[in-house]
């Protein structure tokens, strides 16, 4: 009994002598073990859609693994990925450097009326002109074979180069001006500038505030252009149902920071029913039958986090689009038996909210991405007795793309 | 294995202590020997056993030598010490100093000799230095002679101090390794240096780091690059280097008095240093120590002719610099403070004493950024063009420095306190005005450690970059 007591006194004591030893101890402890703990017990993800890439899984162990060390770092890519709370942390962190009054974090200018906006610092020079080179005799030959006022290149500046009133002061981006002067100056008739409708415009919404893309209403404006040189009839805004699909996007220059103040809004135009070249319809064929549908936008990425997907179905090898026409026009071109116009569009993603508005000036387009196609490009300009050819790259992307010279392969 | 890493944090650590503390005192030593086997192993699997051959090597020279001694032979065992130098330094120089030597002999005399194919073994540098000094510390009976193999090898292997250092000496922990006591005060101490320490790796240094190697990606690519931006990538790596190296320091020093050890100091805010010779003694101050104990003293110091002073500085300099990595800039940046030491002594000690203390400390940093602009590049040519862009400029400044400033601004001002005794200042303050049992210092210093390590977590969960500078070493 005695003894009890004392021994009960004596920790009562030993407590209140070492209450910030404990405290500092009961504060490592809990949150070592809870977070250890969470991470331990949590399911492993397969996919983070914020992150927009497949997470390590656990790797597996055996001898030659772990002799070599490769199971180590595997092992440790795999429980970073899998931390508990990962998207917490990341965000955390910005907020951090935010507070710290940085105006780059991964990647990212943190820029005012939350604009969120992609960096291009260390670009290779030497390697976006020699992509301007190929992209050059690409055109410069398929203008042989097509024909004069058959070949554009459109090459988009980003948001770093039109909202530059937006970017941190001094930031030492890569000239995007100078590489689409340079393309310019040398495709000649064959480019399209669009510089001065965005940047006449660049107090409305043409980029999204977290995602590195332009908006609907910035490919519309291009679009407009663009019908203009190929001696097009542009449709104007009048002739479509403009539609706000979502309030609640948040993209890629979104994900790389984890925080963002406003979501960005994503419009799509739907074209009137009656309209005036009779456009009725679309076969939309992503991947050679991958997926089939009647709609340029694929509704389905809506409620997930990318999207921008909802344009065309994102990133695809191949994708090809039949516009249909009113019976009348069907019965004309029989008699008539004109060719069918055939464009094809060589492109990365900003494409995908341009050719919506594209598709209606053609029977059938073709969009490919150079960086999944399997095929020479020479095959597909053949195969589909392609009339136009459409080139439109983001003039970052662009610099940085290593399968442009994938063009050079053309015959 | 590194310190600010989640599976260090998360899995090894909190295993560890929990087996070790539950552990009876006997099966301490085996549980830290063994834990240190695995930390050490899972980023050197096959080098493990090299640490292991240099433990069981030292073990048994440590034993003879002590034979020797108490049999009144010391000639054999000055002989049995000798050959421990050799096997450690042989080791240390095979593959450290190897593929160097093979290159220069090879450029030098046209030669094409193979270049051995060799990684450098994790922490080579500092386990051999420590192996040595004990088998020395017990020729000079400076220490006593372990006998129980697994005592000895948890020295060596010891995880806390294993890869970056500091460079315990064996005679500081020796008796601790069979007879030490663990407080909760020792916990909690330790636990505080090991989140400052975090803090100052992961939050600091590699923050800073990404200043550094963006202006080097601008040093390698622009044309145009700017005095200012010279001087800030420079200033930048200064701060990168000492709050890795120190912030590793605190997380070595922390773990081990949780485990019940207590290292020495291996910082004492060298950048406030008021002379080139105070810097040395405040800057990594375990390989000083060693270089003086075991190479200058020997020598015989400063207490001989002028000449051999001279001597013995130039040696222990060069040697000092080349320690840090085999390549021409280590010896070059070794000599430049040899020499600046010199100076000092034999010519501006006087003048120096002189100036007000500030004149004195910015006539010391500046000596030590231009230091480390030759430590920083491996090609002393890129180093001395460095130097050039930044003494020797048309282009005071340019965008890019000012875009720097913009970001980092807020950082450099936390650094350059942070590198002052300036927080430790502060944190005394607060702790005598609120008194050190008071509630509400308890609450403020513990809430204050508790962000440090979740924004600490925050930026190891996030990381791009985290490296070691002194891993290379």
């Amino acid at each position: 009994m005695n003894t009890s007591v004392n021994s009960g006194k004596c920790a009562g004591k030993f407590i209140k002598n070492n209450v910030n030893d404990i405290v500092s101890i009961a504060v490592f402890t809990i949150i070592i073990f809870f977070l250890g703990l969470c991470s331990f017990l949590k399911e492993d993800i397969s996919f983070s859609e914020n992150e927009n890439r497949v997470l390590a899984q656990r790797p597996s162990m055996n001898l030659k693994t772990v002799f070599d060390g490769s199971f180590e770092s595997d092992y440790e890519e795999y429980v970073s990925d899998q931390f508990a709370m990962r998207d917490l942390w990341i965000r955390l962190k910005t907020v951090s450097e935010m507070a710290l009054q940085k105006k780059e974090v991964n990647g990212v200018y943190i820029c005012r009326d939350n604009y969120l906006i992609e960096a291009h610092e260390s670009v290779d020079t030497q390697e976006a002109y020699q992509n301007a080179e190929y992209m050059l005799e690409f055109i410069n030959s398929t203008t042989g074979t097509l024909g004069k006022n058959h070949v554009y290149m459109m090459l988009v500046p980003t948001a770093s180069a039109v909202l530059t009133d937006y970017l941190p002061a001094y930031a030492d981006e890569f000239d995007q001006n100078a590489l689409i002067d340079y393309i310019k100056s040398n495709a000649q008739d064959a480019f399209i500038d669009v510089r001065n409708e965005l940047e006449a415009h660049k107090d409305e919404y043409i980029y999204y505030r977290t995602d590195h893309h332009w908006t609907s209403y910035g490919a519309y404006l291009a679009y407009v252009k663009w019908a203009k040189e190929c001696g097009l009839d542009a449709y104007s805004e009048e002739d479509f149902d403009i539609e706000t699909a979502s309030e609640s996007f948040l993209g890629s220059t979104f994900s790389k920071v984890n925080y963002a103040a406003q979501k960005d809004t994503l419009q799509i135009y739907n074209l009137k029913k009656t309209n005036r070249f009779g456009v009725s319809g679309y076969n939309v064929n992503i991947n050679n039958g991958q997926l089939t549908t009647d709609t340029l936008y694929i509704r389905d990425y809506l409620d997930k986090k990318d999207k921008y997907s909802t344009f065309l179905g994102g990133n695809n090898p191949v994708v090809t689009i039949e516009t249909l026409h009113e019976s009348i026009e069907e019965g004309k071109a029989d008699e008539e038996e004109t060719e069918d116009s055939v464009l094809l569009v060589i492109k990365d993603s900003y494409a995908h909210s341009f050719v919506p508005f594209a598709v209606n000036h053609y029977d059938k387009t073709i969009m490919v991405d150079l960086r999944y196609l399997k095929q020479p490009i020479g095959q597909v300009i053949e195969e589909n007795n392609v009339t136009d050819i459409l080139v439109l790259y983001n003039a970052a992307g662009f610099a940085q793309d290593v399968y442009v010279q994938n063009v050079s392969f053309y015959k | 294995m590194v310190f600010s890493s989640l599976i260090f944090l998360f899995y090894f650590l909190p295993i560890t202590l929990v087996l070790y503390y539950a552990a009876p005192v006997k099966y301490k030593n085996p549980v830290l020997f063994f834990a240190s086997l695995i930390f050490y192993a899972w980023g050197e699997p096959v080098y493990v056993l090299l640490m292991l051959f240099s433990t069981v090597v030292d073990y048994t020279h440590g034993m003879l030598v002590d034979k020797y001694i108490r049999n009144n032979r010391k000639d054999r065992a000055r002989m049995v010490v000798a050959a421990s130098v050799v096997i450690n330094l042989g080791l240390l120089c095979f593959f450290k100093y190897v593929p160097f030597l093979t290159q220069t002999i090879n450029q030098v005399f046209s030669l094409h000799i193979k270049v051995p194919d060799l990684t450098l073994p994790i922490g080579i540098s500092f386990y051999t230095f420590q192996t040595m000094s004990y088998t020395i510390d017990v020729y000079r009976q400076e220490a006593k002679v372990q006998k129980n193999i697994i005592s000895f090898g948890t020295y060596v292997a010891l995880f806390p101090q294993l890869i970056a250092g500091p460079i315990v000496q064996y005679k500081t922990i020796g008796e601790q390794l069979d007879n030490r006591r663990i407080t909760i005060g020792d916990v909690s101490y330790g636990i505080r240096r090991l989140i400052i320490g975090l803090g100052k790796k992961v939050l600091l240094a590699n923050n800073i780091g990404l200043m550094w190697e963006s202006v080097q990606e601008s040093f390698e690519s622009a044309a145009s690059f700017s005095a200012l931006t010279a001087w800030l990538g420079a200033i930048a790596f200064t701060f990168q280097i000492y709050f890795d190296f120190s912030g590793y320091s605190d997380m070595a020093i922390g773990l081990g008095r949780m485990l019940g050890f207590r290292f020495n100091e291996n910082f004492r805010y060298p950048y406030q240093s008021e002379s080139i010779a105070q810097f040395w003694r405040r800057w990594h101050i375990s390989l000083g120590t060693w270089f003086r104990e075991y190479v200058y003293i020997p020598l015989g110091g400063n207490r001989v002719s002028t000449f051999k002073w001279v001597r013995n500085i130039a040696v222990v300099w060069a040697l000092t610099g080349i320690w840090h990595g085999a390549s021409w800039n280590f010896g070059v940046w070794g000599l430049y403070f040899g020499v600046l030491l010199i100076a000092e002594k034999v010519f501006f000690s006087d003048l120096l004493e002189k100036l007000p203390v500030f004149m004195r400390r910015m006539y010391t940093i500046i000596l030590v950024v231009i230091s480390w602009v030759i430590f920083a590049f491996d090609s002393l040519r890129s180093g001395v063009s460095y130097l050039g862009k930044m003494f020797a400029n048309p282009v005071l400044c340019d965008d890019k420095a000012k875009f720097l400033i913009g970001n980092y601004v807020l950082l450099l001002i936390i650094l350059a306190a942070g590198s002052t005794d300036i927080p430790a200042r502060i944190a005394f303050k607060i702790k005598t005005q609120f008194g050190e049992k008071s509630i509400s210092y308890i609450v403020l210093s513990n809430l204050f450690l508790a962000a440090v390590l979740i924004l600490s977590i925050a930026y190891i969960v996030d990381a791009s970059y985290n490296p070691f500078l002194y891993f290379r070493f």
